[in-house]
């Protein structure tokens, strides 16, 4: 029962991509590097008004090799995707109450990338959403959202 | 070859703060880059084509003007074609894995077209679904091969009939 934004948090999430076999099936093949770049929007508990929280994602063939939290964020042309999200719409997302297709037509969430891929493989934003929301077992020590 | 395609800016219209027009902004002018077959049609093409993820409430206006395309958040008349259904109905089209005028008859996706350009949503479809993996065009070329040497058969038998006779 790993805290949101902790190591273990990561490390637990990693361990659920790569034995969900729904995620190997519908990623593309090939390397992709994904950063995640979080901002608290003034409701997140997690993060405050106007800082900022980096994450990156490698996946290879399918398996996520890393997911770790970065204090910078690598050079954007070092990455396939990139995906600037609210804290709060991050956090309802890994607490299944934000859908993430939503977030993602609306702009609440702006992705910058290969379109191409994202929509060749966009089954995979369903089946990772599976696995934030219902599969990793988050603990939510200053309160869950919607706050 | 630069010459013979030049670019086709894709340019997201003043105010269209939607992904979806993000998304399709982008996709098309990647797409557009990387296939002179595919600027050459969209310089050919004229008119607006809407389409709406109508389980999201979302729409964009796609559109054509020759050497430049634009993306609007919404609808913006006047339409020439628009596609209305489920937002994975919208993404298998674009994936090639569906084709609009199937799909409205199947009901899945509403498909209207003006009559000045009836077969405008068909060649929108054309430009914005992704190309077939290589995988997919073997079977392709394949038929090609097959019909051609049906042909040159057939006209070699036919040659023979006539040398026979």
């Amino acid at each position: 029962m790993p805290s949101i934004y902790t190591k273990d948090w990561y490390d637990e999430l990693k361990g659920l991509l790569n034995r969900n076999e729904e995620v190997q099936k519908h990623a593309p093949r090939g390397k992709l590097k994904a950063l995640a770049e979080l901002y608290g929007d003034g409701q997140s508990p997690y993060l405050p008004d106007g800082q900022k929280l980096f994450f990156v994602v490698h996946l290879d063939d399918g398996k996520c090799t890393d997911y770790y939290e970065v204090d910078q964020p690598p050079p954007r042309k070092e990455c396939d995707f990139i995906f600037v999200v609210p804290a709060t719409v991050f956090e309802g997302v890994a607490a299944g109450e934000v859908d993430p297709v939503e977030a993602g037509l609306k702009g609440t969430i702006k992705i910058t990338g290969d379109m191409r891929i994202l929509i060749k493989h966009a089954e995979l934003v369903n089946v990772v959403y599976e696995v934030y929301s219902k599969e990793v077992e988050t603990t939510w020590p200053k309160g869950k959202p919607p706050y | 070859m630069a010459a013979e395609s030049p670019a086709v800016p894709v340019r997201l219209a003043n105010g269209a703060e939607s992904g979806l027009a993000s998304i399709v902004q982008q996709y098309l002018e990647q797409d557009l880059a990387e296939f002179p077959d595919k600027r050459r049609l969209a310089r050919r093409l004229r008119g607006r084509l809407a389409m709406t993820a109508k389980d999201y409430e979302t729409t964009v206006t796609v559109e054509f003007g020759g050497g430049e395309i634009t993306i609007w958040d919404g609808e913006r008349a006047p339409l020439d074609a628009s596609i209305v259904g489920p937002y994975w109905g919208l993404t298998r089209l674009l994936q090639g894995r569906a084709n609009p005028i199937v799909e409205h008859i199947r009901g899945r996706l509403h498909v209207r077209s003006s009559l000045k350009r009836p077969l405008f949503p068909l060649h929108v479809h054309n430009l914005m679904k992704l190309p077939p993996e290589e995988g997919a065009r073997r079977p392709a070329l394949a038929w090609t091969l097959a019909a051609a040497a049906g042909i040159l058969a057939a006209g070699g038998a036919v040659a023979l009939v006539l040398w026979l006779n």
